[in-house]
């Protein structure tokens, strides 16, 4: 299979360069983006208040946003969507403060007070949020690491696993400030999918590389990726289409997660994790002679 | 497989309940197969609000002699100065610290003034215990739904904060409801006594005795209150004082008066004053204090036709309790609003009329306390005594009781996050879902054709994916899960994991087929296949266990589903599909050899 020939002609030093590379490139990118304040960060951690105007023949996006920040005094963004206007701002608005926004639209631009939702995220839910992710990332993290060491008892082994996860997160990291996508309670979900399905071509990989004894390693390796591809190829259809499909943010957040995890695993499981297995079976072959000779 | 499948349809199907209105609104035909499965607010529109509870734990240090004395009168001072209960969370005699929690905002100063110099503040700490929080939700949840019939849905997410979901109400209409307590109305001799801004406090319940059948619930009332209390009880043992909450007193209860037929001992209609009149086990007669008419469903009588023209301007509304058809009802003066009060499943009579009253519940005046109150004592401090068949009965009772009593919250509420859905909204993320659930299943279905080039592979896997699906759906229709959208998305990435497994499994079979294998048999491949399926499931619902467990109450359901999804999958499911794929692969490997026998035959002759 072409698809295959790097695991059949490379060495394993040039296999474990690719996926490197690719994680240094995309954690300078995350860390790039955290440095300079633009990672994308959504309401759910940061707090804040969204104005939704729902309607049609809306008033100019500059005025509105002129209006709103005067009203406020503090930035706010204005984003048009399908028939109304989303405002955001890092204001928490109480009950007075809504009011005052909806007043104003019906005084300025006589936009009746239906029309308008106000959202609001205080900062002890923002708190709480941050904290319960952490938390669950964590422990999900440790969980899994527990489920593979029970599993395959070799340190080498649940290290080259760890370490493909631990990559695969850092990068979704990357990709998510690239792409633009908000780190928000469903992509936590996401990360947290992804620490359980990523391991799942580690464990496929694993279990053939070292636990079969027909044909020669690399071949195993080969053949483990076949099914391997098919899993993430098969995985992949249904999170792309509903991410095609929906409009939702939050299904689209979580299975852009997603997709980008999966997708860097490909680089982290058969070029990285195969290289290090690779690695260790030559290795435990050649002291294996040692002792029958 | 197929019978739990078949099971499932049943069950998300439901034919036998009633669709729900606000979903037919708001996903339209579908509704009626989708009758067992409730959605989330995000999926019919609605609000989602975020509770924060205001409560405090403040560290006393008790100084005087007596620490048990000292504490239990700085509580009854603190409650009658701040007007809210207070419970003591710790009390540790030895040292003399207590810590109390203190349902509203309050600073050292404000307190100390208040306990005077029977001790001091040290610590004052924004908290709420696990207890407070559930009776708080209880209460409100009375509160807004008594019944059950909007819907709406409280949940503790961690620290002081609950999530409130209400379907189909705008986040205005929700606020309302949270904001509005019952109407708390103790009649006495058919006068109110005492109202829901009477009651200070009301405390939990307990067993008067170690497994007895009486339960006692003990509240406090306002100096004033006691006072009116004192006045009116004094002396009159056994009398009942009567409890409503939402009294509809600007109704009038139209019945099928067929219903009298029915009614127990305990309860008699008047026709006199047109009124119910209970009866408690002392034998004493108490009014329900709702005018009520009774009339044959098939046509209005001419007295209760007389009585609800003599009241229009007086009353507002006419209940109806029957089936009354439209040309009765029509009958009905124009004045009046009519609502029409249906029967609950397993309702009996008594009930049914007490509910369309707001008659919750009948106490009687004790006679040691009647003679207590007639020797001039005025006393704050009540207990309502509850007997029943068996304690956890009187228990429920005196539960339910004190949600009702608990007009006041014991904390103050705050919102935290207000969030509306438009149920058009949601409507469109339903329809993009179940679009890309079927793109996803064609999708799979084409990659695994092009794999394995064997139709009936792709059409096992593609089957076992729909039973999966639907076994799922059945189960979240069973307990209750309600669809939203973060469940939507794990309900599509259970399609893609799942086929995951089926196709280490195929491979691991078909690896048998290749001639450089070893042969291992067809069940040893299975088996090996498991060994991978098992630890790859394990890590994943370890994972979403976390996000359930730990994680915030938004993303617990997308958690649940996909745990639900895979252990399905991995305990029912997969070892069906193992079995198909052994035996597809087995029966094209027997006919490939047969027709190879068949030609070495042809060649011997």
């Amino acid at each position: 299979m072409k698809l295959a020939w790097p695991q059949q002609r490379l060495s394993g030093r040039q296999l474990a360069a690719i996926p490197l590379a690719l994680a240094i490139f995309l954690s300078s990118v995350t860390l790039v983006a955290l440095a300079s304040g633009a990672f994308p960060v959504s309401r759910d951690f940061r707090g804040g208040s969204l104005i939704r105007v729902s309607g049609e023949n809306l008033p100019d996006i500059e005025n509105v946003e002129a209006a709103v920040e005067n009203l406020l005094g503090s930035d706010v963004d204005v984003d048009p969507i399908e028939n109304g206007l989303d405002i955001r701002t890092d204001n928490v608005l109480d009950d007075n403060g809504e009011n005052l926004v909806k007043s104003m639209f019906s005084g300025q631009f006589g936009i009746l007070e239906d029309a308008i939702t106000i959202e609001t995220m205080g900062p002890t839910i923002t708190g709480l949020y941050s904290e319960q992710a952490r938390n669950a990332l964590i422990g999900a993290f440790v969980a899994m690491a527990v489920i593979v060491f029970i599993a395959f008892r070799k340190r080498i082994t649940i290290g080259a696993i760890l370490l493909s996860v631990a990559l695969d997160m850092l990068g979704v990291l990357g990709c998510m400030a690239l792409f633009g996508v908000e780190l928000s309670l469903a992509s936590i979900a996401g990360f947290l999918m992804l620490i359980g399905y990523a391991v799942d071509t580690n464990v496929l990989l694993t279990t053939r590389v070292l636990k079969r004894m027909e044909d020669e390693p690399r071949r195993r390796v080969v053949d483990a990726m076949r099914t391997g591809l098919m899993m993430n190829c098969s995985t992949l259809i249904p999170i792309v289409s509903l991410n095609v499909i929906t409009t939702a943010p939050q299904l689209s957040q979580l299975t852009a997660v997603l997709i980008f995890g999966i997708i860097i695993d490909i680089f982290n499981t058969w070029f990285l994790n195969a290289a290090i297995l690779l690695r260790h079976v030559e290795r435990q072959r050649r002291k294996g002679y040692h002792v029958s000779t | 497989m197929l019978l739990v499948a078949f099971l499932s349809v049943m069950l998300v199907w439901s034919p036998w309940k009633e669709v729900d209105p606000r979903v037919e609104e708001a996903i339209g035909w579908p509704s009626e197969y989708t009758r067992g499965l409730s959605f989330g607010v995000d999926i019919v529109g609605g609000s989602r609000i975020i509770l924060g509870l205001e409560a405090y734990h403040v560290t006393f240090k008790i100084d005087q002699e007596n620490v048990e004395n000292a504490w239990s009168l700085m509580v009854e001072k603190l409650e009658d100065n701040l007007y809210v209960s207070i419970k003591t969370i710790s009390f540790d005699s030895s040292t003399g610290q207590a810590v109390a929690e203190i349902g509203r905002p309050v600073t050292s100063d404000m307190l100390e003034e208040i306990i005077g110099d029977l001790g001091t503040v040290m610590k004052i700490e924004e908290t709420i215990s696990d207890a407070t929080r559930d009776e708080v939700i209880s209460i409100l949840e009375t509160r807004v739904d008594p019944y059950g019939t909007l819907g709406v849905q409280f949940r503790a997410l961690g620290a002081n904060l609950v999530l409130f979901e209400a379907a189909g109400l705008s986040t205005e209409q929700a606020k309302t409801l949270l904001g509005k307590p019952g109407r708390l109305e103790i009649f006495f001799e058919n006068e109110v006594l005492l109202r829901g801004e009477d009651i200070v406090s009301v405390g939990a319940p307990y067993p008067s005795a170690p497994g007895s059948q009486t339960v006692e619930l003990p509240f406090r009332l306002t100096n004033d209150g006691a006072t009116r209390f004192r006045d009116a009880a004094a002396g009159k043992a056994n009398y009942p004082t009567v409890i409503y909450v939402d009294r509809p007193s600007d109704s009038i209860v139209l019945f099928d008066s067929d219903i009298l037929s029915e009614l127990p001992a305990s309860l008699v209609y008047d026709t006199s004053e047109k009124m119910f009149k209970g009866m408690t086990e002392q034998g004493m007669e108490y009014p329900i204090n709702v005018s009520a008419v009774g009339s044959d469903v098939g046509e209005l009588s001419s007295s209760a036709r007389q009585f609800l023209e003599n009241q229009v301007g007086l009353k507002l509304k006419v209940l109806l309790l029957g089936d009354f058809p439209d040309e009765v009802v029509e009958n009905i003066p124009s004045d009046y609003e009519v609502e029409n009060i249906s029967r609950l499943t397993d309702e009996s009579v008594e009930d049914w009329i007490e509910r369309a009253c707001g008659l919750k519940s009948v106490v009687t005046i004790s006679p040691s306390l009647a003679s207590r109150l007639a020797s001039g004592e005025v006393t704050k401090e009540l207990v309502i005594t509850i007997t029943r068949a068996s304690q956890e009965e009187a228990m429920n009772e005196a539960r339910n009781l004190r949600l009702v009593l608990s007009e006041r919250l014991p904390v103050n509420i705050s919102y935290e996050s207000e969030t509306s859905i438009d149920a058009r909204l949601g409507t469109e993320f339903l329809r993009e879902a179940i679009i890309a659930g079927m793109a996803a299943l064609i999708g799979v279905w084409a990659l695994v054709y092009f794999r394995y080039r064997d139709i009936l592979i792709g059409f096992s896997i593609i089957a076992t994916m729909i039973c999966e699906l639907v076994i799922t759906l059945g189960t979240a229709s069973v307990l209750h899960w309600s669809i939203g959208l973060p469940e939507l998305g794990g309900l599509i990435i259970v399609i893609g994991t799942g086929v995951d497994h089926q196709i280490i499994i195929t491979d691991e079979i078909l690896r048998g087929g290749l001639p450089e294998a070893k042969t291992v048999n067809l069940r040893g491949r299975v088996s090996r296949a498991f060994g991978i399926i098992f630890v790859a499931v394990a890590t994943t619902v370890a994972a979403m266990a976390m996000l359930a467990w730990l994680g915030f109450g938004a993303m617990r359901g997308f958690a649940i589903i996909t745990i639900a999804g895979l252990l399905i999958a991995v305990f029912l499911t997969r070892p069906v599909y193992a079995r198909m794929a052994s035996a597809i692969i087995g029966w094209r490997h027997s006919r490939a050899t047969g027709i190879l026998r068949g030609r070495e035959s042809s060649q011997k002759k």
